[in-house]
């Protein structure tokens, strides 16, 4: 047993670099997986280089200033091992975090794999000396020594990568390098050292040969100079950061402006609170007054308690908010709003704040209404000018049969008369123009009264298996197919849509029957019935023919009422279409027509796939980026 | 029916804005044999005055034996209105009330039930239909019992 002493400004030096070495590699493993320009594996390297090197350039300078009071020398095969060890085991910690994130359970990987690095790191440098000697360890103090590593290197790792003040990374370096450091002192106090039989005892003072002290602070002098070239790296990146934080505020502030709305941010409990400078202006509101949930003053009294309502249930849900009411202005007008919030959520995934736009969309909703109101009136007026003209009608009918009886006993008085057969020829042609006229109208006051019931019946949403349905309207339309030698196909498994079983029956018989009324006589008739997916909430079923077509210049003329196209030698009274049209319409879906005269007539009817109710869009929430 | 039952003269009191739909009816119900006294109006407003009375008390038609023919589209207010206010009255609410108008809307339809109307027909468009209907109208009222107002 020999005596053995510290030089304690080199003890206090070796410290220092750890602190530092960990600072340096902690504020670089964090740029693994933030916002920084490079390749990952460099941040890695980076990393691993200033973690490995600073363990051992503390580790050596704690060698130096150990005075083992015998002469010793180093190993330079082991000690470059203990070097490389060092780099590449905290590199594996590193790359750890840095490809399996840096959840609790990734740490408690990367934190022990660092912490054995460190231990291993020593006593292989430990394994390096060669001194006249022998060098024993306590079992216990050496798993103490490897216990302190591991566990102060986990929580160094958990606290850098949880937090990014530079205090708290601060912190976590201090802890770091204290593990190093610790680590190493206790690995000391483990080993006891034995002088050889006549190995001469030295004064045992705490002095440094000035060889061994020159080497002590070149090592520490390189050391701080690589770390310092690493925190320069690492500077220069958090500056370009930071533009790209400015710029990326700036880009922010203009859309704010673009958007024609007013940003708010509320805290993650739902309460409105600091500087809203967009609502003040907008609402003429004080921060006093829109504080917490003030602002609900300035909705509208009727909105007021459903805004609440949704706001908290999102609030709760951690949900995208989208919302409408209308806002008191400054000038004590009312104006509609649609509000879209979305909370912005910490690295952690707690929310920070949540941020709102309330987009001004009073004239949206005036147009909308005032298009509402027309079309009401449309169809009113159609109502009534097909009910008023019925009246008049049935006179017109009534008298002109009233005449027609009156026509026999005219026939009868003149019977003799040398005028008679003119008069009467006259008499019935004049009252056939007029019964033939009456009958015209009739029909197309009847036609104008079916779309205007039409426009005003509700739709009863169900579910309909669309196969089955178009089935069922073939079947019906068998005689006339039939009768024209033609086909009908139906595509087996169309998709199912749900809509109104009548309007959707109206729509596609309709077609069936223009398909195959408007065959070609010259070729056997085909029609066939297919549908494809029209983008993700719609469906498109096609009627196709290879009936007789429509010329090109009649493809918008045919969905007009009362209007026909080609030869007119099949009944009908152009409402057909002008109808499938108006219910297409009112379902938000849309029809078209491709067509060759002489080759066939596509109509191409898209329709959502369920009610046409707004569905509400849930977004994931936006993650706070890391910066 | 006066034929018949002299004792007690029914009077059909026909309200219909539409003067030839009017005579088209009265023409119609005559072919069928019925020779009641028609008693027409053009307004709601003198049509209940007829049956109510100047005072609106009904009391005027107390007595009587009264068939209503009753179109809903009125220049000053709605059949409904005049199909309200007889069946809510008590010397009135027995007289059979027969709805004839254009109007096919089921929501009309079972309002005219609702409010106690006892027939209701939907003027047909074409002429044989109409003449045909009320010819069959009057059938049924030669063999209809209308009974006395209390």
């Amino acid at each position: 047993m020999i005596h053995t002493g510290y030089n304690p400004a080199l003890v206090a030096l070796s410290i220092g670099l750890a602190i530092f070495a960990s600072y340096s590699a902690l504020d670089l493993g964090a740029r693994i997986r933030g916002p920084s320009t490079g390749p990952r594996w460099a941040w890695v390297a980076g990393s691993a280089l200033a973690m490995g090197g600073g363990i051992w350039s503390m580790h050596f300078v704690g060698m130096l200033a150990f005075d083992m009071g015998m002469a010793a020398a180093y190993d330079l095969g082991l000690t470059l091992l203990s070097l490389l060890i060092a780099v590449v085991v905290t590199g594996l910690a590193f790359t750890w975090v840095a490809y399996r994130g840096e959840g609790l359970a990734s740490i408690l990987v990367a934190g022990p794999l660092m912490g054995l690095g460190v231990a291993a790191m020593h006593y292989t440098g430990m394994a390096a000396l060669r001194i006249p000697g022998d060098l024993a360890y306590d079992p216990a103090i050496v798993a103490v020594s490897v216990a302190i590593a591991v566990s102060a290197a986990t929580i160094a790792l958990w606290l850098a990568f949880r937090n990014h003040g530079v205090g708290q990374k601060l912190l976590a370096a201090v802890i770091m390098g204290l593990a190093v450091a610790g680590m190493h002192y206790t690995g000391m106090a483990a080993a006891t050292f034995t002088a050889e039989a006549e190995g001469a005892p030295h004064a045992h003072i705490a002095m440094l040969a000035p060889g061994q002290q020159n080497l002590a602070l070149s090592v520490a002098g390189a050391t701080f100079f690589i770390l310092f070239l690493a925190m320069l790296g690492a500077s220069l990146d958090q500056q370009r950061i930071q533009r790209d934080l400015q710029a990326s505020e700036a880009r922010f502030r203009a859309a704010v402006q673009a958007v024609r709305g007013v940003l708010w941010t509320n805290d993650a409990t739902g309460r409105m609170i600091g500087e809203q400078p967009g609502w003040s202006a907008m609402t003429g509101q004080t921060r006093d007054q829109y504080q917490g949930y003030g602002w609900a003053e300035v909705v509208h009294p009727e909105d007021a308690r459903a805004t609440l309502d949704a706001w908290n249930e999102t609030v709760r849900a951690r949900r995208t908010f989208i919302h409408e009411h209308r806002v008191r202005m400054v000038d004590g007008q009312w104006r509609h709003f649609a509000i879209r919030a979305i909370p912005v959520l910490e690295a952690s995934g707690e929310i920070r704040e949540w941020v709102g736009v309330h987009t001004d969309i009073t004239e949206q909703r005036e147009a909308e209404a005032e298009l509402r109101e027309s079309n009401q009136e449309i169809q009113r007026y159609a109502y009534i000018v097909s009910h008023d003209l019925r009246a008049p009608l049935v006179n017109v009918m009534g008298f002109t049969s009233e005449l027609e009886a009156t026509r026999h006993e005219v026939r009868a008085a003149l019977t003799g008369h040398p005028q008679a057969e003119r008069i009467d020829t006259d008499f019935g042609e004049a009252l056939s123009f007029i019964k033939s006229a009456v009958n015209r109208m009739e029909g197309l006051i009847a036609a104008i009264l079916k779309l205007s019931r039409e426009g005003r019946r509700q739709f009863r949403p169900e579910r309909l298996d669309m196969t089955a349905l178009i089935q069922h309207l073939a079947d019906a339309h068998r005689h006339q197919a039939e009768a024209a030698r033609a086909v009908v196909t139906i595509t087996p498994d169309l998709p199912s849509i749900v809509a109104d079983r009548l309007a959707i029956e109206q729509i596609f018989g309709n077609l069936l029957d223009n398909a195959i009324k408007y065959l070609d006589p010259a070729r056997p008739g085909q029609v066939m019935v297919t549908a494809q997916s029209a983008g993700p909430r719609g469906i498109c079923f096609s009627v196709t023919d290879n009936g007789r077509g429509i010329a090109e210049r009649d493809h918008a003329r045919v969905f007009e009422l009362f209007r026909r196209s080609g030869a007119q030698d099949r009944p009908g009274e152009g409402i057909g279409l002008a109808h499938v049209k108006a219910l297409v319409r009112s379902f938000g879906g849309r029809i078209e027509i491709r067509s060759q005269l002489g080759v066939g007539t596509t109509f191409s009817v898209t329709l959502p796939r369920g009610a046409s109710t707004a569905v509400d869009q849930v977004s994931k929430p936006a993650p706070l980026e890391a910066a | 029916m006066s034929v018949e039952r002299p004792v007690h003269p029914v009077s059909i009191v026909m309200i219909e804005d539409d003067e030839g739909h009017a005579r088209l009816i009265e023409r119609n119900i005559r072919r069928a044999g019925v020779n009641n006294e028609i008693v027409p109006f053009q307004d709601g407003t003198s049509a209940l005055s007829y049956l109510l009375g100047p005072d609106g008390s009904g009391e005027a038609s107390a007595r009587r034996h009264l068939l209503i023919l009753l179109d809903l589209n009125l220049p000053d207010m709605t059949g409904l209105d005049i199909l309200e206010k007889v069946k809510a009255n008590p010397h009135t609410r027995r007289s059979p009330v027969v709805v004839l108008t254009t109007t096919d809307d089921s929501r009309e339809i079972q309002r005219c039930y609702d409010l106690g109307a006892n027939v209701y027909i939907t003027k047909p468009v074409n002429y044989e239909g109409f003449a045909n209907a009320i010819r069959q109208l009057g059938l049924f009222f030669s063999v209809m019992e209308v009974p006395q107002n209390p």
